[in-house]
């Protein structure tokens, strides 16, 4: 086991990609243990055979059509109608934005990218602070995690095994979401009364109507999303490719944004992201095996079970760590290879899997815009073109809103359990 | 003279395969697509569920994830903890990301190996819902594998000859 765990941590520490780390830190422990390294090749392969993962690129390809596609102008085009009169406007209207297209897309980086790109320069323009814009942004971006189609809600299922419902966690994460986002709203609310900053001229109802049926092709893919997997209409896999093709249509026909080059890039991105993603996967499927062959899980649960007895101490403990490991490592991989250790220790608490799942995905999402290692903050920052510690010295106040929305979701499980319990 | 003019023709060579592989990397995506629609298309409107969708799908998805994850080999994003080489001096921080180099040709030539002979080992297998063998299963991680040495051997290269 020391193998295993050591020869990992020394190759990351010094920079060995994480699927390199993950796959000869298991090259090694087999050697020692004098399995033959085929059973490594195996695993690496069974680890991308499964037909929930296929939803991942799937969803990562709807992403991307979807921020190229126009869909993200009409939803912003709407949020200004709705909420631009606020405070700090252009702030809330970000903000709005970011969650309606976070339950489009499902992805904190498609988020910030299609919602930065358009609103981080015009905030700058109206005479908002660069870093107060930047944070805005990279924190509401965050919402996007716990909203359907979510891939990392898929990553932290197929992790676990497979045995956990998607469309439960989906509507676990529906109500933290939206916690969030208001939390986020507040935030920028009270600091853009700190600033001064006013609200933008409501541009009546009938704008306000038009803007809402103009989005209306957009937004309700999450709809049909939702209800064709709740329904049994279709399963994960196939609502990703039902994204893919409702993606297509409205960004090419509705909407007659989506170029042929834009398709092109929207492909070749969304195949780049999935080779990052999987081969991460396939590694940490021959990394968990071995742990498992190694009964590290068991001796996790053990040696947490000897240092606390009550189930709000373990998931401190366990957020706490994840929190400190997601500000070093990137999200998908932090979850593929934290959840085989650390949900059996939850599962040891009575902890359900699927508040465990929500929990997961937002404590390791926080570590998406803290340094070093946060690729949302880095792009918003380079939307914003404002130095990363001006940035991260503004952002206290929302770490502050986001780790107040992580304990009322670690403390209070109706919030994420509610909606799955009302739909069985 | 003539070994920059070699390089350059090698390099064009590599650009050549990164594009052959992204396209057959989206060509793959595209299919995963085309086998799942297929699958609710025949069960709603032909009152059929095919058996062969989802092995294909998983055959292309494999070829997409290893293809794509070759190409982000060469473009350096793959996801790698970045701390301690940004924090080191150059000269350093160059060993380092040479030493980052070296464990993806390790693993590249691991997966061409290993899933070589898994792949040829399983070759007379016939595989459940296609008429394939088993032993394809094992070929993108063999592609993959020798496409990832392929690129991550050009960017040590590189780097030791200090254009990288």
């Amino acid at each position: 086991m020391a193998i295993l765990f050591i020869t990992f941590a020394v190759l990351l520490a010094l920079g060995a990609p994480v699927a390199a780390a993950l796959a000869i830190a298991t090259f090694a422990a087999l050697a020692a243990l004098g399995v033959p390294f085929e059973a490594g090749v195996q695993q690496m392969t069974s680890g991308i055979s499964s037909i929930s993962l296929i939803a991942i690129p799937l969803f990562i390809f709807a992403g991307e059509l979807m921020l190229r596609g126009g869909i993200s102008e009409r939803i912003i085009a709407f949020a200004a109608a709705l909420v631009g009169r606020l405070r700090g406007g252009l702030a809330q209207v970000t903000v709005v934005s970011s969650t309606l297209f976070g339950g489009v897309s499902g992805s904190a980086i498609a988020d910030v990218s299609a919602v930065g790109g358009a609103m981080i320069p015009q905030m700058i323009q109206r005479g908002y602070d660069r870093d107060y814009a930047v944070n805005v942004t990279v924190s509401a971006a965050l919402v996007a995690l716990l909203l359907p189609p979510s891939h990392n809600m898929i990553l932290y299922s197929a992790a676990a095994g497979g045995g956990i419902s998607i469309t439960d966690l989906f509507l676990a994460g529906v109500a933290p979401a939206l916690l969030l986002a208001a939390s986020v709203m507040a935030v920028t609310y009270v600091l853009a009364r700190f600033r001064n900053y006013k609200g933008e001229a409501f541009p009546g109802f009938a704008t306000l109507a038009v803007r809402l049926v103009a989005a209306i092709p957009g937004l309700l893919l999450v709809a049909i999303i939702f209800f064709g997997i709740r329904s049994g209409v279709f399963t994960a896999v196939e609502s990703a490719t039902v994204a893919v093709l409702y993606a297509i249509v409205v960004s090419a026909l509705v909407y007659r944004a989506l170029r042929w080059r834009d398709f092109v890039e929207a492909c070749l991105g969304a195949v780049q992201t999935t080779g990052k993603i999987l081969l991460v996967i396939a590694a940490a499927a021959a990394f968990g095996w071995t742990m498992a062959y190694l009964e590290a899980p068991r001796l996790a649960v053990d040696w947490m079970q000897s240092i606390a007895h009550d189930q709000t101490t373990v998931l401190v403990a366990m957020v706490v760590a994840l929190l400190l490991l997601g500000t070093f490592m990137d999200m998908a991989p932090l979850v593929i290879i934290a959840t085989p250790v650390f949900l059996p220790v939850a599962r040891a608490y009575d902890v359900d899997p699927v508040h465990f799942g929500v929990i997961m995905i937002l404590s390791c999402g926080i570590g998406l815009i803290t340094p070093p290692v946060g690729s949302v903050l880095f792009i918003g920052a380079s939307i914003g073109q404002v130095p990363m510690e001006r940035t991260v010295r503004g952002l206290v106040p929302f770490y502050a809103a986001l780790l107040l929305v992580l304990a009322a979701v670690v403390l209070y499980p109706p919030l994420s359990l509610t909606l799955p319990a009302l739909q069985r | 003279m003539a070994e920059s003019v070699h390089a350059g023709a090698s390099r064009t060579l590599l650009d050549r395969i990164e594009q052959a592989a992204l396209l057959l990397a989206a060509l793959s995506l595209g299919g995963v697509v085309a086998c799942q629609a297929w699958q609710v298309f025949s069960r709603y409107v032909l009152n059929a569920a095919p058996s062969w969708t989802d092995p294909a799908a998983l055959l292309l998805i494999a070829n997409a994830a290893m293809l794509g994850a070759a190409v982000v080999t060469r473009r350096e994003a793959h996801f790698a903890f970045a701390g301690l080489v940004s924090a080191a001096p150059p000269p350093l921080a160059r060993a380092l990301r040479c030493f980052s180099d070296a464990t993806l040709i390790a693993l590249g030539l691991a997966l061409l190996w290993i899933g070589g002979t898994l792949a040829a080992g399983d070759l007379h297998v016939a595989m459940a819902g296609v008429p394939l063998p088993v032993g394809m299963r094992y070929l993108p991680m063999c592609m993959g594998g020798a496409l990832i040495a392929l690129f991550a051997g050009e960017r040590l290269a590189l780097r030791l000859r200090g254009d990288a």
